[in-house]
Order: C-alpha cells, then sequence, then structure tokens
C-alpha cells in the first residue's frame, strides 16, 4: 500500500497549496444550484453543447448528429475508464488494438478526435488512443459529434470528434472521495476538491487506479490481461480579470506502469520475455477569453502537451541484451477564435492556429524530428428562416511535409414545429500521416527486415543501397513520394423527434468515403534477402450504416434507451478485384473463384450493434438501479487462409453480448454506495477476445461534502 | 498420355525423414502425367534455438524430384535429379543461380485444376536479385499473418514450374505445417511442406 500513501501524501500536498491560494472559503456563499426541473420539454435536448460547433448551442439545434452523456449518468453508471463509458453507447464499438478504442461509423479508432476541453490529446499507438487511460471522475459531459468534423478541428475528425469536458466548478466548497474494490485487485481511489470564492474558481482531482490483471491462458506464461498502475492529476483553475475579460488554465498529469512476462510461440517454439512499460502524459492549456461585445467573442488558446513511453523488453534468450525504447512526443499548439453574432441571421466562427510537433524515439529517422502545421477556418451559420438554418465551414491546412489540405463542408437543417429536425451534410475528413508513417527508420536486429518513412524514403533507400545493402529496388523510386493524408467524403442524414417530454427519437443514415489509406508495402529486398517497407497511399474503403435510437423516461429518475446499428463496410480494392475474378478461397482442399456475396467487408465490423440502458429507481427504497447491455454481432477477426480478406466462417468472432449492472444505495445525505456487475454474465472468449476478462463484482463508497 | 491419373486418392503420410511423399506409383519410364499430393516434406525442419535467440534450422534445402516424388540426398544437389528445393518458406528451382539443370518457374492466378497449360514464355529462372519463386508475404505462394503468426498459401495461386530436364509441373501449395491442419496456428510444427503436383513426363505442355 506503498503507493496509496504515496498518492494520497500527494494530494494532500497539492490541496494545501491550493487552499493557501485562495484563502479560506465561506460556507455561506450563495449555492449556484439550479432547480433540475422536469419541464414540459424534453430537457436531455435542452443541454448546451461546444463540440459541434466549436460555439455553445443547445443541442437540439447544432446542425449535425450530437450525442450528450451527461454527468449524472456517468455517475450512476459507475464506470471505471472513459472506454467502458462509451462502450454502452449506440454506434460506439469498442475495439482493441494496441489500446482499447472507439469505432464510430465503421471506422477504426485511428479516425476519432480525441479531445479533453476542446484540445487534442496525444499519444496514439498504432493508431489508437487507448481509452483506459482516462478516468471519468473529472468528466462533466462527454460529447460525441457523428461525422467529419475536419472542416472545424482540422486532422484525425474523419468519423467523428469525442470531447470530453472536465468538471467547470460551480460550488463554493465541494470535497469528494471515492474508494472502489473490484475483481482482479482492482482497486481505485479519487479524491477532488473545488471552491469558488469570488473572482476565483478552482478544481483538484487525483486519481488512483490499479489491478493485478488476469489470466485466462493459466498454462501459458505471463498474464493475459497485465497488471497496472495509474495515476492521474487534473485542475482547472478559472479567474474573471476585467470586466468581460476572464482566465483559464487546466492541467493534467497522468502516469502507468504496467509489468508483464509475455510468451509467444515461433514455428513451435516458445519464448518468454519480461516487459516494463511506463507512460505518461502531462498536458497544460491557458487560454484567456474576451468577450469584446454582445456577441462577439475573443478566444486566445495554449496548448502544451507531453506523451512519453518507456519500454524494456529483456529475456527471450540467455545473455540477451535487454531493449530499451522510448517514445516522446509533444505539441506546442497556440490557437486564436472569434465568434460573432451578425444581425439575426448569421453567426460566424473564425479561427486560427498554429501548431508544432515533435517526436523522439529511437525508431525514427534522426531520432528527433518536428514539423509545423498552420491553418485557417471559418464557419457560417446561417438562419436562413425560422424552420431552415444552413451551416458552412471549411478549414485550410497547411503541414511542412505534406503541404496544402483542403476541408470544406456544408450543412442544413429543417425544424419543423419545435421538436422536429432534419440534418443532412456533406463533408470532408482527413487524417495526416503519422510520424511512423513519416520519419520511421527501423531496422528489426533479430529478424533483419526494414520500415523506412515516406519522407526520408528516397534518401534512406540511396543511402543503403550506396552502402552495399539492396540485392534490388521493387519501385520506381523517382515516383515515390511522400505520403498524402487519407481523406474521406461523408453523407450524414438524420431525424429526430419528440412524442411529448419523455420520448425522443433518432434515425440517422451515413456513409462515408475514405481514400489514400496508407498501408506499408515492401519497396526493396536487402542482399540478406529481407525486405524494405515504406508507406504507401493504396487503398479506399466505404462505411455506410444506419442507426436508429429511441429513450424513454417514464419518471424523472427512470430512463429506458435503445440503440441499434446496421453496418455496411467494404474495402473497394477488393471488391475490384473480386469483379476480376482475381480473389480465390478453398475449401476442402479445392479452390474456387469468389463473388462479392462470399466477401465479409472490413475486418473487426459488426453489422448489427445494439445497446440498452435502463435505469430506475427501485420500489420502497431509495436506491436505483442501472442496467446496461452492449450486443455485437460476429465479426472479421483476421484472415485464416491466405487471401487476406475476410471470406470464410471461421474468420469470425462470434457475436455476443456484454451486460453490465450497477447498484446506487444513497447511505445518507452525503456518502453513497455503489455496487455492481461487469460482464454480469461472464462472456469470456480467450484466444479472440484476450481483452474481455470474466464476470467483476465492484463496491464503491463515495463521500461528498454536498 | 493414354491413362490419366486425376485424383489424389492415393495419399500416404510417411514418417518423418524419411521419406516425405506418396506417389502415384507410377514407374518412372511411363509417359503418364503424375498427379499426387506430397505431404509433410520437411523444409528445414526446426532444430534448436540460434544466437538470436530465433528458432533455426540446419540451414539446409530438401531437395525433390517431381518425377519421382522422392526426396533427393543432399549430396546430388549439384545434379539434374532434383526439381524444386525447399527451406522454411523459400522455394528454389533447379536451374539460374541454384542448380545445373533447367528449371524454371513462374506464377498465375487461377483453380489449380483450370490450368490446362504451361505457357510458352514468361519462365523465370533463380537469379543472385530474385527467385523465380519470389520470397516474402504476398510476394510468392503464402501469406504471412503478423498477428497470428501463421503461415498461409496463397489460394488461387499455381506454381508453374519446369523441371531441371525441361519438363513441366504445376504446384499447389497446401501448408506448411506437418500434418497440413485446416486451420493452423502459431503452435503447429512449421516448416514442413505438403503440396499438391501435376507432372507430365513426355515434354509437352499439357497437364493432362
Amino acid at each position: 500500500m506503498s503507493g496509496n500513501t504515496c498518492f494520497i501524501l500527494r494530494f494532500a500536498l497539492g490541496a494545501t497549496v491550493l487552499f493557501g491560494l485562495s484563502g479560506s472559503v465561506l460556507p455561506e456563499a450563495a449555492r449556484a444550484q439550479e432547480a433540475a426541473s422536469d419541464s414540459l420539454r424534453n430537457y436531455e435536448m435542452e443541454a448546451v453543447v461546444v463540440t459541434a460547433t466549436r460555439s455553445p448551442s443547445v443541442l437540439r439545434d447544432v446542425p449535425v448528429p450530437t450525442r450528450v452523456i451527461p454527468a449524472e449518468q456517468i455517475q450512476a453508471r459507475a464506470a471505471l475508464r472513459l472506454s467502458d463509458l462509451l462502450a454502452e453507447e449506440p454506434g460506439m464499438v469498442l475495439s482493441h488494438f494496441l489500446g482499447t478504442g472507439i469505432q464510430l461509423q465503421g471506422l477504426d479508432p485511428a479516425y476519432t478526435l480525441i479531445l479533453i476541453d476542446g484540445e487534442p490529446v496525444i499519444g496514439r499507438n498504432g493508431g489508437t488512443l487507448d481509452l483506459d487511460r482516462f478516468t471519468i471522475t473529472d468528466i462533466a459531459s462527454i460529447e460525441v459529434v457523428q461525422g467529419p468534423s475536419s472542416s472545424l478541428y482540422g486532422s484525425e475528425a474523419l468519423a467523428g470528434v469525442i470531447n470530453i469536458r472536465t468538471r467547470q466548478p460551480q460550488e463554493p466548497f465541494r470535497a469528494l472521495v471515492g474508494v472502489r474494490r473490484q475483481t482482479h485487485g482492482t482497486e481505485n481511489l479519487t479524491a477532488s476538491l473545488e471552491g469558488m470564492m469570488g473572482r476565483y474558481a478552482w478544481r483538484l482531482n487525483a486519481d488512483r487506479l490499479q489491478s493485478d490483471g488476469y489470466d485466462l491462458h493459466p498454462e501459458a506464461p505471463g498474464l493475459t490481461g497485465p497488471g497496472y498502475e495509474t495515476e492521474t492529476y487534473s485542475s482547472r483553475f478559472d479567474v474573471s480579470l476585467i470586466s468581460g475579460l476572464s482566465a483559464r488554465i487546466n492541467a493534467r498529469f497522468a502516469t502507468e506502469e504496467q509489468r508483464n512476462v509475455r510468451g509467444f510461440q515461433q514455428e513451435g517454439y516458445a519464448f518468454t520475455f519480461e516487459e516494463n512499460e511506463q507512460r505518461s502524459d502531462l498536458s497544460l492549456s491557458p487560454s484567456l477569453i474576451w468577450q469584446a461585445g454582445i456577441g462577439n467573442t475573443w478566444t486566445l488558446r495554449n496548448h502544451l502537451s507531453d506523451y512519453r513511453t518507456e519500454s524494456l523488453l529483456s529475456g527471450g534468450i540467455d545473455g540477451r541484451e535487454p531493449e530499451y525504447s522510448t517514445f516522446d512526443q509533444g505539441i506546442r499548439k497556440l490557437e486564436l477564435q472569434n465568434d460573432q453574432i451578425l444581425g439575426t441571421w448569421l453567426l460566424l466562427n473564425t479561427g486560427a492556429g498554429i501548431q508544432r510537433e515533435i517526436v523522439e524515439a529511437g525508431r525514427i529517422a534522426g531520432v528527433s524530428r518536428s514539423n509545423r502545421t498552420s491553418w485557417l477556418f471559418s464557419q457560417q451559420q446561417f438562419i436562413l428562416s425560422s424552420t431552415i438554418d444552413l451551416t458552412t465551414s471549411f478549414r485550410i491546412d497547411h503541414h511542412s511535409d505534406y503541404g496544402w489540405q483542403l476541408s470544406p463542408k456544408a450543412g442544413f437543417m429543417l425544424k419543423s414545429r419545435e421538436t422536429v429536425r432534419f440534418r443532412a451534410s456533406v463533408g470532408t475528413g482527413f487524417k495526416a500521416p503519422t510520424f511512423q508513417q513519416l520519419y520511421m527508420d527501423y531496422t528489426n536486429p533479430v529478424a533483419g527486415y526494414s520500415v523506412i518513412g515516406s519522407a526520408d524514403a528516397s534518401a534512406l533507400l540511396s543511402e543503403l543501397e550506396s552502402s552495399g545493402q539492396i540485392r534490388s529496388v521493387m519501385t520506381d523510386l523517382a515516383a515515390f513520394e511522400t505520403v498524402v493524408p487519407e481523406s474521406s467524403v461523408s453523407y450524414n442524414l438524420s431525424a429526430d423527434t419528440d412524442w411529448g417530454p419523455a420520448v425522443h427519437l433518432h434515425v440517422s443514415g451515413f456513409r462515408n468515403h475514405v481514400r489514400d489509406l496508407i498501408e506499408t508495402l515492401p519497396i526493396a529486398i536487402k542482399t540478406n534477402g529481407m525486405q524494405v517497407f515504406s508507406y504507401v497511399n493504396l487503398r479506399r474503403i466505404v462505411t455506410q450504416g444506419l442507426n436508429a435510437e429511441i429513450s424513454w423516461r417514464p419518471s424523472a429518475s427512470s430512463r429506458l434507451a435503445l440503440g441499434y446499428q446496421f453496418l455496411d463496410t467494404r474495402d473497394l480494392d477488393v471488391i475490384e478485384g473480386i469483379d476480376n475474378g482475381e480473389y480465390f478461397g478453398r475449401q476442402n482442399g479445392r479452390d474456387f473463384r469468389l463473388g462479392r456475396s462470399d466477401y465479409g467487408g472490413l475486418f473487426g465490423r459488426s453489422r448489427h450493434t445494439a445497446s440498452l440502458q435502463f435505469s430506475a429507481d427501485i420500489p420502497h427504497s431509495s436506491a436505483d438501479i442501472h442496467i446496461r447491455g452492449a450486443l455485437k454481432s460476429r465479426y472479421g477477426f483476421g484472415d485464416q487462409n491466405g487471401n487476406l480478406i475476410l471470406d470464410t466462417d471461421q474468420e469470425y468472432v462470434d457475436g455476443h453480448t456484454l451486460w453490465n449492472v450497477t447498484l446506487n444505495q444513497p447511505l445518507s445525505g452525503f456518502a453513497q454506495l455503489q455496487i455492481g456487475l461487469v460482464n454480469a454474465l461472464d462472456h469470456i472468449n480467450a484466444n479472440q477476445i484476450p481483452s474481455l476478462s470474466g464476470r467483476q463484482v465492484f463496491a464503491a463508497l463515495t463521500l461528498n461534502t454536498r | 498420355m493414354k491413362s490419366r491419373i486425376t485424383s489424389f486418392s492415393m495419399i500416404l503420410v510417411l514418417a518423418l525423414f524419411v521419406t516425405a511423399c506418396d506417389s502415384s506409383s507410377s514407374n518412372d519410364d511411363s509417359q503418364e502425367v503424375i498427379a499426387a499430393r506430397a505431404s509433410d516434406v520437411p523444409s528445414d525442419p526446426i532444430i534448436g534455438i540460434g544466437s538470436d535467440g530465433r528458432p533455426v534450422g540446419a540451414n539446409a534445402f530438401s531437395f525433390f524430384s517431381l518425377r519421382t516424388g522422392q526426396i533427393v540426398a543432399s549430396t546430388d544437389s549439384a545434379s539434374t535429379g532434383w526439381d524444386l528445393g525447399f527451406k522454411g518458406s523459400t522455394i528454389i528451382v533447379n536451374g539460374g543461380t541454384s542448380g545445373p539443370g533447367n528449371g524454371a518457374a513462374q506464377i498465375v492466378d487461377d483453380i489449380f485444376g483450370d490450368v490446362m497449360n504451361a505457357p510458352e514464355n514468361g519462365w523465370i529462372q533463380d537469379s543472385a536479385d530474385t527467385y523465380a519463386i519470389p520470397t516474402g508475404s504476398g510476394n510468392g505462394w503464402y501469406n504471412y499473418n503478423f498477428a497470428t503468426q501463421v503461415l498461409s498459401p496463397i489460394p488461387g495461386r499455381v506454381l508453374l514450374v519446369r523441371t531441371a530436364d525441361g519438363r513441366y509441373a504445376k504446384v499447389s501449395m497446401i501448408s506448411y505445417y506437418q500434418g497440413a491442419p485446416e486451420t493452423p496456428t502459431g503452435d503447429d510444427t512449421a516448416r514442413f511442406l505438403t503440396f499438391d503436383y501435376v507432372f507430365q513426363p513426355d515434354g509437352s505442355r499439357k497437364f493432362q
């Protein structure tokens, strides 16, 4: 428990410092508490959101499909990490590849931008930003914008944007501590303090999570899910300086340590390695907001962020040198935005920014590299009539390696009565090449193959050639160019309506065409017989689907929400190949040409997904219960028969449903007990879904000054 | 070419290392087309762990005669008694830089049974730059899945072979693993090749 002691000490130290800064807290200060009235209107739709238009607007009237997970849902469901929470939402499918990510609109996690309070989060591994990294204790709400938003946010916002909004200090004084225990030796401690004093408002959060991990393959060395230890500290400080001018500083620091023994088989031989990985993550975002006049706001935002991993790999064979590697990524961002209301018919949002990205890693050519992006965006929200809104936006990015990128988008909304909304939009998205894709310079010391980034491919290859390491070149080097961003054109249609104050209906459809997907391809053969790989823009894919959701609130504290998504995905080059008779299958030792109907689309996509969320008060008690289910139909796991595409039954993972249950029991005015089950029906698929441990039981106690 | 042996019914799996094929028991002097499956042909099987921690074989090719369906002793590697050599996932032909014969190969994508003739052109011999049957995932006869660490033959990929003595054959690779499991895993013993082949001994390009 020495880790816990250390954690508590750190938190106490931070708390003392902040108290010293803000002076004593006046308990009689007025409570800025709004009575959450259950009015005649569906109040979920009245939430103010900021992500869809990069400016505050009412959820009901945003021009693009947006989902909000409000604070009370987040609190009541008692999810442990952000990934657990998002997985329960309709149309959001967890995927596990080098971390836990969210698949939105059938696109990989790499294509969804993740923001905290509007600022990008870095530290993706193989495209996935591991959502297990984020605690939910400091989150006020989560906004999910579906469809491309590169016209406002630039790179990565192809499938959508997930914006985590942290809690704004809103009480004169509030202190909260929580402790939670869960199966697998999982233990979570949280503490939070906030206060308001005159012109100042502040919040400090600390969270510590540790777990012993779990083992689905006791016969194999190491654990299936390794144990870990993470700490997260976050703070927010708001001050109004002079009339109309206010400042804010958000800071976040997180560390994670993970140890495991890994064993793997290669050609029938077993190896074990010891693995030790440390990650740390630091960001600081100061901003200035100036209310220049009525309907005229200027915001200057600065964002500094660093992400670092260190890993040590030892073992394998006696006497072998341990492999130590580090990866260090940083961004420095400055952005100015102006929001203006012009007359009664136009809202104008304009911004410009510049960002420098730096990476330092052993596998990067020159060890340290940096690049620069600058951009300009503009959004026009036209209120054409009482029933029609038109929103247009565009963004121009310039990147020091791949040049210019233009991202336009247009959408319109038809309002009928108070509560009926039709939305249609056409937009573009893009995803910039990663550092690896641009600057990688790596030769596997064991196997001898090399991977080189596309920005340096020609130079690095000639270098290898002149030192006599190249046997033959497979590509025309003159034609080899730096990869360009992957880009998409997308169409979104949706309709929303309320049936009285209690029922909300949503249906939507989407279609994404993504082209220039970046792939690795062998470009040369070395004299040792191994290949040199680099990155090229190759494939084109389509994802399309339909969503339907209904939510019903029969009373203030009960809610039933059902969601369904139909998803269809395909690689257009595979379709072309099938039509040309280039793809074959093999059954009972006989080959046959595949037809379109044999093709199952992209790997890792369930054709049908559904979700259920149910909450209710338990009669004759003060307790309430929350049940959530997430269904996935079968999805492609990996190629088994050598043709690289999804086509036979044994290439699928069976469909399944995961259920989570939480029971909340207030103990007194200031204490609450939560108990629950994660994966209540104990679904396990040890070989194909190692990320899924069996049923877990938890109990959590929260003490709150309120 | 009076009778045809077109079935793979005479498949035998013989003891490892002793011999690694079955044959259609056709005698060598007949001019009948041979259609057979060679099972578990050792392809430089793993014998230990190398200094780099990876499994290694003896780094020696196994030599195979399509005419006899037998493994040829490595002491005869400089002869024209073999047609294909196997080491791990690498396949060589008896020609060019690999052997003294007239061997060559080319790859077509088609259904094995539908390939009726060996083409006149397009034959490639092994050279210092590349083998007639290229190595590497996706280039030659297999795809390697990094996630599952399984090597799978590419369905529909037919290896056309010109033998050391200028005869023609077609080969369809079936498995890289001992016993040719239907769905191999990383646990299976690798470097034992199973393949179907049709060998035309009469010198013509016809496979029937």
